[in-house]
């Protein structure tokens, strides 16, 4: 059994956590996370990707408009290469009650959120597929954020200031004495070999695990877990993020990210944070709000549906089951004020766009906790590097402060320049230097990092290229190259399974028939 | 007037064309694109052991001309050079670029591998700045799966071409024409010794009559195979151009990039199929028969909305698989057929073949290519009514 000490134990490897690493370790305060699978497994990849400007709030919850415009432009302003400034616009219909607009125009001036009406005509030129049911339109500084890319540029900056961090690593139980925790029992997922962490302070911030995680340590976190679908389709149908202009619900966000859109979501409680299947019934719904703004939504390529839980908290003995009247706000809760227990303080709650908000609150309780009075550098020091900004930087944007290795191999051997992944642009040489490094485990890491299958193909043609080229630094890790190619196809098609229908489902057909017939990866191989 | 008309020019189109062609029928293939066939391995998979296993499978409705159909096809391929070898009761197994071991039945001689005992040494060659095949993963996979009991040394080797990006279709034409041949070979010699087997990917000529991989055995005395890979495939291009040339020779006619788009009918027969021309010109081509050889999805035989899934030209009836959307068992979509492969009991003189058909999962049975052969062939004796097939069916 491996043994390790640190101040303070981080658990989850989502924004909230990644973002709280990166706080502590700029604050120079010793930390370590650990993700029970890859960094940002949970809902900070499987989410909407909106940077909210406020404006979806601005009626609702002014507190969350507020807070929102203003992380919005730190984030803006620290992490450009992680967020896209694309705007958005929020889109009155005919059908529309013209009385929820003065009202919503009336809180984001209240929050701070800059609004610009815009000719509707210029937007129905700009996008023919549109309904011509809009009315009036507005511009609001909506963006998007990659997921993926924000955390692992939390945990990468973390690292440069002595942050440490464990993937594929659960934890499985605490050690108590006296009324406090001290320790932590992790157990690696891949190998199964176990590790015993001491600590002075856990930081259960394990998203819609939050209250599994509570309840190793004995203690109760009261959590509304409600899932959200989503549709991703094949091309980037709309520049900025397109908002219904009435009172939140169900399926009226299209957000643009990279080459794709995505369509969302629903809203649906669950009892289980494992519970990520869209449902049929899910899926009409959306693409039957979907036609509302673009009525010909269903002759669209979809590429896949995927869903994401939302841990919303529920205070203490709190019952309500609407789970849009919650407020998404964030909560700390110090285990020993509520318990009794010492050593363990939940952080539940909050939104994407608002995590580094959170982890400031949370490294200031922290530092008081521990005696150590240093404030939060993160909203100051750039999360990624300056070089990156450029748009024509592809490299740079993508790798952030790692991307050095990768530009070094460009510059070197030839053939590594010539690109593998056609949808997504992704180089031999990004593939082959992803593939080594520590924190990638198998192929569906190397995806998530680069993008490799992300595409119109879905992985095609590019994946099989991917393990090939990168093979001897895939057999490095504890799973099997094919066995990495398997998961990879079985997550790819987990995907796609709900929309069986037009193009998807001749694509289906495509990817099954190259893996099962012609690699004979899966299928009828065994002999009477 | 045409004896048989033809829609679609996969697998089970063209094998039913030839069932016309040999008896001097006049026959016409219409097809909008090529199918799954030219994406496909190359290699004939058919496994009665599992299509028994798959209930209501077309497997039933054609057992006694699977022989017949396998040895015409045979004939057809090698009339343009092109050798297969295996027989409908057996399984053979072949290497794919991956290294995985893939079952099949009949399979192109280039990835024939007899024997795998007796080799010592095996290259993997590869080409420098290709990606579709990596030599050491091969090995790796090779080495693994126990196929080789007297290995004793492996190596992979690259052969430069000398551009700087390789693909899969400039290779297979380069290779064949001009110098490039000669420096392989060259290259290839000082790893020429006896019980060597040398893979390539399956790059060795882009026509059916190349045999590039005969002239590498004969030259460096090796034994060399081919391993099918990704797209674009070049042994399933091979195939469906071998198919068209050899029916063309004995006469078949064939119109591409023709989309059929209805069809007309008078009492219990369809009369004529109405198709749209690449330019956008509609008109109708008559026939005494019919054989619907659409494919699946991919082949655009089956459309699928939200609601349902239908077949687009005769309206057939569909049967919609349980759990669609689970372990690939849409795969198993397709028409319903009566005993003589005929879809819809008022149109007399249509018949379906191939993976249009209800309960053929290609995935499941690993028969895809080899049940298509089959079900074509014999829908092609029946739309000519040959009355000996439909006694014995
Ligand atoms: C459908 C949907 C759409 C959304 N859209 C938006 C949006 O557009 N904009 C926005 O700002 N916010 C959005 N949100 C909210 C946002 O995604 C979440 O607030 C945010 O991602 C939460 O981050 P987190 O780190 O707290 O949780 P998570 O990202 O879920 O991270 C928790 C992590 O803990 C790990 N973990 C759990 N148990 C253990 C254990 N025992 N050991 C080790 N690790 C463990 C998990 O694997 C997981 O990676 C959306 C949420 C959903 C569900
Ligand atoms: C990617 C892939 C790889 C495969 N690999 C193998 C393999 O290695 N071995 C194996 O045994 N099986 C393999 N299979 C399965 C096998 O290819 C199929 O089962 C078989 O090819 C089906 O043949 P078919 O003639 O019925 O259909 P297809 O080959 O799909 O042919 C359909 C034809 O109909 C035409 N068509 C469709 N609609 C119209 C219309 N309205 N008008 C005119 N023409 C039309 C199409 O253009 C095409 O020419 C593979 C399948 C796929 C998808």
């Amino acid at each position: 059994m491996k043994k390790l000490k640190t101040t303070v134990l981080i658990i989850g490897g989502g924004a909230t956590g990644t973002g709280l690493l990166r706080d502590l370790a700029l604050r120079g305060i010793d930390a370590l996370l650990v993700e029970q699978k890859d960094i940002a497994h949970g809902a900070s990849s499987r989410f909407h990707g909106l940077l909210h400007s406020g404006a979806r709030y601005a009626v609702k919850d002014p507190n969350a408009a507020r807070e929102c415009i203003e992380e919005n432009l730190i984030l803006k302003k620290i992490a450009p290469t992680c967020v896209e400034e694309t705007g958005g616009y929020f889109i009155e219909l005919n059908s529309d009650d013209p009385a929820y607009t003065a009202k919503w125009l009336d809180g984001c001036q209240k929050a701070g959120i800059e609004v610009r009406e815009v000719d509707p005509n210029h937007l129905k030129r700009e996008y023919p597929l549109l309904t011509k049911e809009v009315k009036r339109v507005f511009e609001v500084p909506d963006g998007t954020v990659d997921g993926f890319r924000l955390c692992w540029a939390n945990v990468w900056q973390a690292e440069e200031y002595g942050g440490r961090y464990l993937t594929y690593h659960q934890l499985e139980g605490f050690e108590k004495q006296h009324g406090r925790l001290t320790a932590a029992k992790l157990r690696s997922s891949l190998t199964g070999e176990e590790v015993f962490v001491e600590f002075e302070v856990a930081v259960n911030a394990a998203g819609a695990w939050a209250a599994e995680v509570a309840q190793l340590a004995g203690v109760k976190v009261n959590l509304l877990q409600n899932k959200g679908t989503l549709i991703a389709f094949n091309q980037r149908i709309f520049q900025k993020v397109f908002n219904r202009l009435r009172p939140p619900s169900d399926g009226d966000i299209w957000v643009p990210h990279h080459t794709i859109t995505i369509l969302g979501t629903t809203s649906v409680n669950v009892d289980n944070p494992e519970i990520l299947r869209p449902t049929p019934e899910e899926i009409t719904k959306l693409l039957e709000i979907g036609k509302e703004l673009i009525p010909e939504v269903l002759e669209l390529r979809m590429l896949r549906a995927f869903a994401g839980i939302r841990p919303l908290y529920l205070g203490e003995e709190s019952n309500s089951q609407d789970s849009r009247s919650i407020s998404r706000d964030f909560v700390i809760i110090d285990h020993e004020k509520n318990d009794g227990l010492k050593g363990l303080i939940s952080l539940v709650g909050g939104k994407l766009t608002t995590y580094r908000l959170m982890a400031e609150k949370t490294g200031d309780y922290i530092g008081k906790l521990l005696g150590i009075d240093r404030k939060s550098k993160t909203s100051e020091i750039p999360l990624t590097p300056a070089l990156a900004v450029e748009e024509k930087n592809r490299i740079a944007r993508r790798y952030i402060v790692r991307a050095p290795k990768i530009e070094e191999r460009l510059k070197g051997v030839t053939e590594e320049k010539q690109v593998l992944c056609e949808c997504e642009g992704v180089t031999v040489a990004e593939i082959k230097e992803v593939a080594r490094w520590e924190d990638t485990h198998n192929l569906e890491d190397l995806r998530r990092k680069t993008r490799l299958g992300m595409g119109t193909c879905q992985g095609l043609n590019c994946a099989h290229r991917g393990l090939g080229v990168a093979f001897t630094e895939l057999l490095e890790k504890s799973q099997e190259p094919l066995e990495q190619l398997k998961e990879f196809l079985k997550n790819r098609y987990a995907g796609q399974k709900h929309l069986l229908w037009g193009e998807q489902l001749r694509e289906a057909e495509l990817l099954t028939g190259l893996y099962g017939c012609n690699f004979s990866l899966f299928g009828g191989t065994d002999d009477v | 007037m045409y004896d048989l008309v033809v829609i679609g020019a996969g697998m089970s189109g063209l094998m039913a064309a030839g069932a016309g062609a040999r008896r001097q029928k006049k026959v016409l293939v219409v097809a909008k694109g090529q199918g799954a066939l030219s994406l496909s391995s190359g290699c004939i998979d058919f496994n009665p052991g599992l299509l028994e296993r798959e209930e209501g499978s077309p497997y039933f409705k054609v057992r006694e001309v699977v022989e017949e159909s396998f040895n015409f096809f045979k004939y057809l391929v090698k009339r343009c050079g092109l050798n297969y070898v295996g027989s409908p009761s057996e399984q053979t197994r072949i290497f794919t670029t991956l290294g995985t071991v893939k079952n099949s039945c009949l399979v192109p001689e280039s990835m024939f591998l007899e024997n795998p005992d007796s080799y010592e040494r095996i290259i993997a060659v590869g080409f420098k700045g290709y990606f579709d095949f990596s030599p050491k993963m091969f090995l790796y996979y090779a080495k693994k799966s126990g196929i080789f009991p007297g290995l004793k040394e492996t190596e992979e080797v690259y052969f430069e071409p000398g551009v700087r990006t390789v693909n899969t279709t400039w290779l297979a034409q380069a290779l064949t024409r001009g110098e490039l041949k000669e420096k392989l070979i060259a290259f290839l010699k000082p790893y020429a010794r006896p019980k060597t087997l040398m893979v390539f990917p399956a790059v060795l000529g882009d026509l059916p009559e190349d045999r590039l991989f005969k002239e590498v055995e004969e030259v460096l005395g090796v034994k060399v195979v081919e391993l099918p890979g990704g797209f674009p495939s070049v042994p399933g291009q091979r195939l469906h151009k071998a198919l068209v040339s050899s029916l063309k020779e004995m006469g078949v006619n064939f119109l591409f990039n023709a989309e059929v788009i209805g069809y007309k009918k008078n009492l219990r027969q369809v009369t004529s199929i109405k198709i749209k021309e690449s330019g956008g010109r509609v008109r109708e081509i008559s026939g005494k028969a019919f054989v619907l050889a659409t494919g699946s999805f991919w082949g655009k035989g089956l459309r699928a909305n939200t609601e349902e899934i239908c077949e687009p030209i005769f309206q057939s009836k569909v049967y919609l698989p349980r759990n669609f959307a689970e372990d690939f068992n849409f795969l198993a979509s397709g028409i319903y057929t009566d005993e003589y492969l005929r879809p819809i009991k008022e149109l007399e003189n249509l018949y379906g073949a191939g993976s249009i058909l209800a309960n053929s999962n290609y995935l499941k049975n690993n028969s895809g290519l080899g049940l298509a052969l089959a079900t074509g062939y014999k829908a092609g004796l029946l739309a000519l009514g040959d009355g000996e097939v439909r006694r014995n069916a």
